[in-house]
Protein backbone atom coordinates (compact mmCIF):
# COMPACT_ATOMS: atom_id res chain seq x y z
CA UNK A 1 0.00 0.00 0.00
CA UNK A 2 1.64 3.06 -0.83
CA UNK A 3 1.63 5.90 1.57
CA UNK A 4 1.57 9.41 1.38
CA UNK A 5 4.59 11.54 2.08
CA UNK A 6 4.28 13.32 5.55
CA UNK A 7 5.86 16.77 6.61
CA UNK A 8 7.92 14.84 9.17
CA UNK A 9 9.67 12.70 6.21
CA UNK A 10 11.59 15.48 4.69
CA UNK A 11 14.51 14.75 6.75
CA UNK A 12 14.83 11.43 4.70
CA UNK A 13 16.95 8.65 6.40
CA UNK A 14 20.22 8.17 5.03
CA UNK A 15 20.43 4.50 5.92
CA UNK A 16 19.18 2.18 3.10
CA UNK A 17 18.57 -1.69 4.42
CA UNK A 18 19.13 -4.01 1.72
CA UNK A 19 17.05 -6.90 0.82
CA UNK A 20 17.74 -8.32 -2.24
CA UNK A 21 19.70 -7.89 -5.84
CA UNK A 22 17.73 -7.79 -9.10
CA UNK A 23 18.51 -8.02 -12.64
CA UNK A 24 17.77 -4.02 -14.12
CA UNK A 25 15.18 -4.99 -16.94
CA UNK A 26 12.61 -6.17 -13.89
CA UNK A 27 12.69 -3.26 -12.34
CA UNK A 28 9.76 -1.65 -14.12
CA UNK A 29 7.71 -4.24 -13.67
CA UNK A 30 8.82 -4.97 -10.29
CA UNK A 31 5.41 -4.82 -7.71
CA UNK A 32 7.01 -3.87 -4.05
CA UNK A 33 4.17 -3.09 -1.58
CA UNK A 34 5.30 -5.23 1.20
CA UNK A 35 5.84 -2.93 4.00
CA UNK A 36 9.75 -2.85 4.91
CA UNK A 37 11.73 -2.91 7.96
CA UNK A 38 9.87 -0.54 10.34
CA UNK A 39 7.33 0.24 7.98
CA UNK A 40 9.21 1.64 4.94
CA UNK A 41 8.10 1.39 1.37
CA UNK A 42 10.57 -0.65 -0.23
CA UNK A 43 12.41 0.64 -3.51
CA UNK A 44 15.01 -0.25 -5.99
CA UNK A 45 18.24 1.16 -6.06
CA UNK A 46 19.58 0.98 -9.88
CA UNK A 47 23.24 1.03 -11.39
CA UNK A 48 24.34 -0.64 -14.48
CA UNK A 49 22.76 -3.92 -15.00
CA UNK A 50 21.90 -4.65 -11.46
CA UNK A 51 19.08 -3.02 -9.13
CA UNK A 52 19.11 -3.62 -4.94
CA UNK A 53 16.20 -3.62 -3.57
CA UNK A 54 16.27 -1.37 -0.08
CA UNK A 55 14.31 0.39 1.90
CA UNK A 56 15.16 3.77 4.02
CA UNK A 57 16.00 3.01 7.78
CA UNK A 58 17.65 5.23 10.42
CA UNK A 59 18.39 3.23 12.75
CA UNK A 60 22.10 2.07 12.78
CA UNK A 61 21.89 -1.14 14.46
CA UNK A 62 18.77 -4.02 14.36
CA UNK A 63 17.80 -6.76 16.61
CA UNK A 64 17.19 -9.82 15.25
CA UNK A 65 13.26 -9.78 16.07
CA UNK A 66 10.96 -11.88 15.07
CA UNK A 67 8.83 -9.28 14.10
CA UNK A 68 12.26 -7.73 11.73
CA UNK A 69 12.87 -11.59 10.30
CA UNK A 70 9.59 -11.86 9.40
CA UNK A 71 9.30 -7.95 7.51
CA UNK A 72 12.35 -9.00 5.81
CA UNK A 73 11.37 -12.80 4.70
CA UNK A 74 7.95 -10.52 3.38
CA UNK A 75 9.79 -8.98 1.33
CA UNK A 76 12.22 -11.22 -0.14
CA UNK A 77 9.19 -13.59 -0.55
CA UNK A 78 7.58 -11.12 -2.75
CA UNK A 79 10.61 -10.35 -4.92
CA UNK A 80 11.14 -13.96 -5.72
CA UNK A 81 7.74 -14.39 -7.20
CA UNK A 82 8.50 -12.09 -9.55
CA UNK A 83 12.14 -11.95 -10.43
CA UNK A 84 15.35 -13.67 -10.31
CA UNK A 85 16.99 -12.80 -7.21
CA UNK A 86 19.97 -12.57 -5.01
CA UNK A 87 18.66 -12.84 -1.20
CA UNK A 88 20.81 -10.32 1.48
CA UNK A 89 21.14 -11.70 4.81
CA UNK A 90 19.54 -10.34 7.46
CA UNK A 91 20.75 -6.75 9.33
CA UNK A 92 22.64 -4.99 6.16
CA UNK A 93 22.72 -1.74 6.23
CA UNK A 94 24.37 0.80 3.75
CA UNK A 95 25.43 4.33 4.80
CA UNK A 96 24.07 5.74 1.96
CA UNK A 97 22.37 4.90 -1.45
CA UNK A 98 25.52 6.15 -3.36
CA UNK A 99 27.01 3.37 -1.20
CA UNK A 100 24.80 0.86 -2.52
CA UNK A 101 25.39 2.10 -6.13
CA UNK A 102 28.93 1.65 -5.52
CA UNK A 103 28.54 -1.93 -4.08
CA UNK A 104 26.56 -2.88 -7.27
CA UNK A 105 29.24 -1.38 -9.53
CA UNK A 106 32.15 -2.82 -7.51
CA UNK A 107 30.79 -6.71 -7.78
CA UNK A 108 28.45 -6.18 -11.06
CA UNK A 109 30.07 -9.74 -12.07
CA UNK A 110 29.91 -11.64 -9.08
CA UNK A 111 25.75 -10.44 -9.28
CA UNK A 112 25.46 -11.15 -12.84
CA UNK A 113 27.29 -14.37 -12.66
CA UNK A 114 25.05 -16.09 -9.63
CA UNK A 115 21.71 -14.36 -10.83
CA UNK A 116 22.64 -16.39 -14.03
CA UNK A 117 23.03 -19.53 -12.19
CA UNK A 118 19.80 -19.17 -10.03
CA UNK A 119 17.45 -17.68 -12.41
CA UNK A 120 14.29 -19.96 -12.59
CA UNK A 121 15.02 -21.82 -10.02
CA UNK A 122 14.07 -21.78 -6.13
CA UNK A 123 15.65 -23.01 -3.03
CA UNK A 124 14.03 -26.12 -1.04
CA UNK A 125 14.47 -26.95 2.34
CA UNK A 126 14.38 -31.14 3.64
CA UNK A 127 15.18 -32.42 7.00
CA UNK A 128 14.98 -35.17 8.54
CA UNK A 129 14.36 -35.89 11.73
CA UNK A 130 13.41 -39.22 14.34
CA UNK A 131 10.11 -38.92 15.53
CA UNK A 132 11.20 -40.74 18.22
CA UNK A 133 11.35 -38.35 21.29
CA UNK A 134 13.88 -40.26 22.99
CA UNK A 135 17.03 -39.84 20.08
CA UNK A 136 19.24 -41.79 22.10
CA UNK A 137 17.20 -44.93 22.87
CA UNK A 138 15.99 -44.76 19.41
CA UNK A 139 20.16 -45.02 18.99
CA UNK A 140 21.12 -47.66 21.34
CA UNK A 141 18.70 -49.51 19.38
CA UNK A 142 19.90 -48.58 16.07
CA UNK A 143 23.76 -49.40 16.30
CA UNK A 144 24.16 -52.61 18.88
CA UNK A 145 28.07 -51.75 19.11
CA UNK A 146 26.62 -48.83 21.08
CA UNK A 147 24.45 -50.80 23.22
CA UNK A 148 27.00 -53.39 24.15
CA UNK A 149 29.73 -50.73 25.37
CA UNK A 150 26.67 -48.57 27.04
CA UNK A 151 26.14 -52.03 29.06
CA UNK A 152 29.63 -52.85 29.49
CA UNK A 153 30.33 -49.37 31.36
CA UNK A 154 27.03 -48.96 33.28
CA UNK A 155 27.20 -52.42 34.49
CA UNK A 156 28.88 -51.39 37.70
CA UNK A 157 27.75 -48.20 38.16
CA UNK A 158 28.69 -44.80 37.26
CA UNK A 159 31.91 -44.80 34.82
CA UNK A 160 34.91 -43.08 34.71
CA UNK A 161 35.25 -39.31 32.85
CA UNK A 162 37.53 -40.82 30.52
CA UNK A 163 35.65 -43.99 29.63
CA UNK A 164 32.94 -41.73 28.76
CA UNK A 165 34.35 -39.40 27.25
CA UNK A 166 35.35 -42.42 25.26
CA UNK A 167 31.28 -43.60 25.00
CA UNK A 168 30.67 -39.82 23.58
CA UNK A 169 33.38 -39.80 21.07
CA UNK A 170 32.22 -43.45 19.50
CA UNK A 171 28.50 -42.49 19.67
CA UNK A 172 29.58 -38.88 17.53
CA UNK A 173 31.53 -40.86 14.66
CA UNK A 174 28.65 -43.28 14.97
CA UNK A 175 26.17 -40.40 14.31
CA UNK A 176 28.24 -38.68 12.04
CA UNK A 177 28.35 -41.91 9.91
CA UNK A 178 24.82 -42.24 10.30
CA UNK A 179 24.00 -38.47 9.04
CA UNK A 180 26.33 -39.31 6.15
CA UNK A 181 24.71 -42.58 4.77
CA UNK A 182 21.31 -40.98 5.21
CA UNK A 183 22.05 -37.99 3.34
CA UNK A 184 23.95 -39.57 0.43
CA UNK A 185 20.67 -41.52 0.26
CA UNK A 186 18.48 -38.24 0.07
CA UNK A 187 20.60 -37.05 -2.51
CA UNK A 188 20.83 -39.73 -4.96
CA UNK A 189 17.18 -40.21 -4.66
CA UNK A 190 16.93 -36.27 -5.51
CA UNK A 191 19.16 -36.12 -8.37
CA UNK A 192 16.91 -35.84 -10.90
CA UNK A 193 15.26 -32.75 -9.86
CA UNK A 194 17.91 -30.95 -7.99
CA UNK A 195 20.13 -29.05 -10.25
CA UNK A 196 22.85 -28.49 -6.67
CA UNK A 197 22.21 -29.28 -3.17
CA UNK A 198 23.47 -28.43 0.22
CA UNK A 199 24.11 -30.38 3.02
CA UNK A 200 24.21 -28.30 6.67
CA UNK A 201 24.41 -29.15 9.69
CA UNK A 202 21.74 -30.90 11.34
CA UNK A 203 20.68 -28.91 14.29
CA UNK A 204 20.56 -31.44 16.94
CA UNK A 205 20.61 -34.92 18.06
CA UNK A 206 17.63 -35.81 16.54
CA UNK A 207 18.21 -34.23 13.29
CA UNK A 208 19.46 -36.55 10.98
CA UNK A 209 19.44 -34.71 7.32
CA UNK A 210 19.31 -31.07 7.30
CA UNK A 211 19.96 -30.11 3.65
CA UNK A 212 19.01 -26.92 0.84
CA UNK A 213 18.31 -28.23 -3.00
CA UNK A 214 18.15 -25.84 -5.84
CA UNK A 215 15.02 -27.02 -7.81
CA UNK A 216 13.67 -25.46 -11.34
CA UNK A 217 10.67 -23.55 -10.65
CA UNK A 218 8.84 -25.71 -13.24
CA UNK A 219 9.91 -29.03 -11.02
CA UNK A 220 8.93 -28.15 -7.43
CA UNK A 221 5.58 -30.16 -8.09
CA UNK A 222 8.39 -33.27 -8.85
CA UNK A 223 10.73 -32.59 -6.11
CA UNK A 224 7.40 -32.89 -3.73
CA UNK A 225 6.52 -35.90 -5.29
CA UNK A 226 9.97 -37.70 -5.69
CA UNK A 227 10.84 -36.83 -1.79
CA UNK A 228 7.41 -37.88 -1.21
CA UNK A 229 8.40 -41.59 -2.94
CA UNK A 230 11.63 -41.68 -1.09
CA UNK A 231 9.78 -41.09 2.44
CA UNK A 232 8.50 -44.67 1.52
CA UNK A 233 11.73 -46.13 1.08
CA UNK A 234 12.89 -44.41 4.92
CA UNK A 235 12.47 -46.11 8.33
CA UNK A 236 9.05 -45.99 10.09
CA UNK A 237 10.48 -43.67 12.77
CA UNK A 238 11.92 -40.69 10.32
CA UNK A 239 10.26 -37.67 9.87
CA UNK A 240 10.58 -35.88 6.47
CA UNK A 241 10.32 -31.89 6.20
CA UNK A 242 10.19 -30.20 3.35
CA UNK A 243 10.10 -26.23 3.07
CA UNK A 244 9.95 -23.90 0.26
CA UNK A 245 10.07 -22.52 -2.34
CA UNK A 246 12.31 -19.62 -0.82
CA UNK A 247 15.34 -17.50 -2.06
CA UNK A 248 18.11 -18.95 -2.98
CA UNK A 249 20.30 -18.36 0.47
CA UNK A 250 22.42 -21.22 0.22
CA UNK A 251 23.30 -21.36 -3.48
CA UNK A 252 24.34 -17.39 -3.15
CA UNK A 253 27.64 -17.23 -1.72
CA UNK A 254 29.17 -13.50 -1.74
CA UNK A 255 30.95 -12.73 1.32
CA UNK A 256 32.03 -8.52 0.21
CA UNK A 257 34.97 -7.05 2.58
CA UNK A 258 35.08 -3.78 3.75
CA UNK A 259 37.84 -2.92 1.86
CA UNK A 260 36.71 -3.25 -1.55
CA UNK A 261 33.70 -0.95 -0.78
CA UNK A 262 35.35 1.81 0.91
CA UNK A 263 37.68 1.74 -2.25
CA UNK A 264 35.04 2.02 -4.68
CA UNK A 265 33.10 4.88 -2.59
CA UNK A 266 36.52 7.17 -2.56
CA UNK A 267 36.76 6.41 -5.82
CA UNK A 268 33.34 7.49 -7.53
CA UNK A 269 32.58 11.14 -8.66
CA UNK B 1 8.15 -45.98 5.83
CA UNK B 2 8.76 -42.37 7.26
CA UNK B 3 6.14 -39.35 7.15
CA UNK B 4 6.75 -36.46 5.13
CA UNK B 5 5.14 -33.03 5.38
CA UNK B 6 5.24 -30.65 2.93
CA UNK B 7 4.27 -26.91 4.50
CA UNK B 8 4.97 -24.40 1.60
CA UNK B 9 4.73 -20.69 2.84
CA UNK B 10 4.34 -21.25 6.97
CA UNK B 11 8.03 -21.70 7.97
CA UNK B 12 9.08 -22.03 11.04
CA UNK B 13 11.36 -19.00 12.33
CA UNK B 14 14.43 -22.07 12.96
CA UNK B 15 14.22 -22.11 9.43
CA UNK B 16 13.87 -18.81 8.13
CA UNK B 17 16.93 -18.13 11.05
CA UNK B 18 18.77 -20.39 9.44
CA UNK B 19 18.83 -19.18 6.06
CA UNK B 20 18.51 -15.65 6.97
CA UNK B 21 21.61 -14.63 9.33
CA UNK B 22 24.57 -15.91 7.64
CA UNK B 23 23.09 -17.02 4.27
CA UNK B 24 22.96 -15.08 1.25
CA UNK B 25 24.66 -11.66 0.19
CA UNK B 26 26.78 -10.40 3.28
CA UNK B 27 28.50 -7.05 3.25
CA UNK B 28 31.16 -7.77 5.73
CA UNK B 29 31.00 -3.84 7.10
CA UNK B 30 27.53 -2.73 6.72
CA UNK B 31 26.37 -6.41 9.02
CA UNK B 32 24.46 -4.22 12.02
CA UNK B 33 22.77 -7.26 13.53
CA UNK B 34 22.87 -6.45 17.48
CA UNK B 35 22.75 -9.65 19.27
CA UNK B 36 21.54 -8.23 22.44
CA UNK B 37 18.53 -10.04 22.70
CA UNK B 38 18.78 -12.93 19.85
CA UNK B 39 16.89 -15.83 20.53
CA UNK B 40 18.34 -18.86 22.05
CA UNK B 41 16.88 -21.05 19.09
CA UNK B 42 19.76 -19.44 17.35
CA UNK B 43 21.88 -20.01 19.18
CA UNK B 44 21.54 -23.44 19.92
CA UNK B 45 21.52 -23.96 16.59
CA UNK B 46 25.29 -22.84 16.06
CA UNK B 47 26.47 -25.00 18.72
CA UNK B 48 29.43 -26.77 17.55
CA UNK B 49 29.15 -29.96 18.58
CA UNK B 50 32.18 -31.80 19.30
CA UNK B 51 34.12 -30.86 22.40
CA UNK B 52 35.02 -32.60 25.60
CA UNK B 53 31.43 -31.16 27.28
CA UNK B 54 29.73 -32.63 24.21
CA UNK B 55 30.93 -36.39 24.45
CA UNK B 56 30.20 -36.02 28.55
CA UNK B 57 26.67 -35.41 27.93
CA UNK B 58 26.19 -37.79 25.53
CA UNK B 59 27.53 -40.40 27.37
CA UNK B 60 25.12 -39.14 29.81
CA UNK B 61 22.09 -39.34 28.03
CA UNK B 62 23.53 -42.85 26.65
CA UNK B 63 23.73 -44.21 30.15
CA UNK B 64 20.10 -43.04 31.10
CA UNK B 65 18.69 -45.23 28.25
CA UNK B 66 20.26 -48.38 30.26
CA UNK B 67 18.58 -46.77 33.50
CA UNK B 68 15.11 -47.01 31.74
CA UNK B 69 15.78 -50.51 30.33
CA UNK B 70 16.44 -51.83 32.94
CA UNK B 71 14.37 -54.40 34.92
CA UNK B 72 13.10 -52.51 38.38
CA UNK B 73 14.52 -54.98 41.12
CA UNK B 74 11.80 -56.04 43.47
Amino acid sequence: MPRAKTRHEKSTPEGRYLYAVVPIEVVDSLNLDTPGIQGADVHPVTSGKLAAIVSNIEQQTLRPERKHLSTHSAVLGQVMDQAPMLPVAFGIIAGSEREVRNLLAEHANDFLTQLRAVRGNVEMGLRIRLSDPNAFGYYVNAFPELKAMRDDLYLEGEPSREEKIGLGKYFVDLLNGFREATADKVLDGIESVARQTVVNEPRNESEVVNLAALVPQKKVDAFNATVEKLGATLPENFQVDVTGPWPPYNFTQLRIHFEEVEEAAQGAP
Amino acid sequence: MANVSTSTGTSSTADVIDRILDKGIVVDAWVKVSLVGIEVLTIEARVVIASIETYLKYADAIGLTAAAAAPVAV
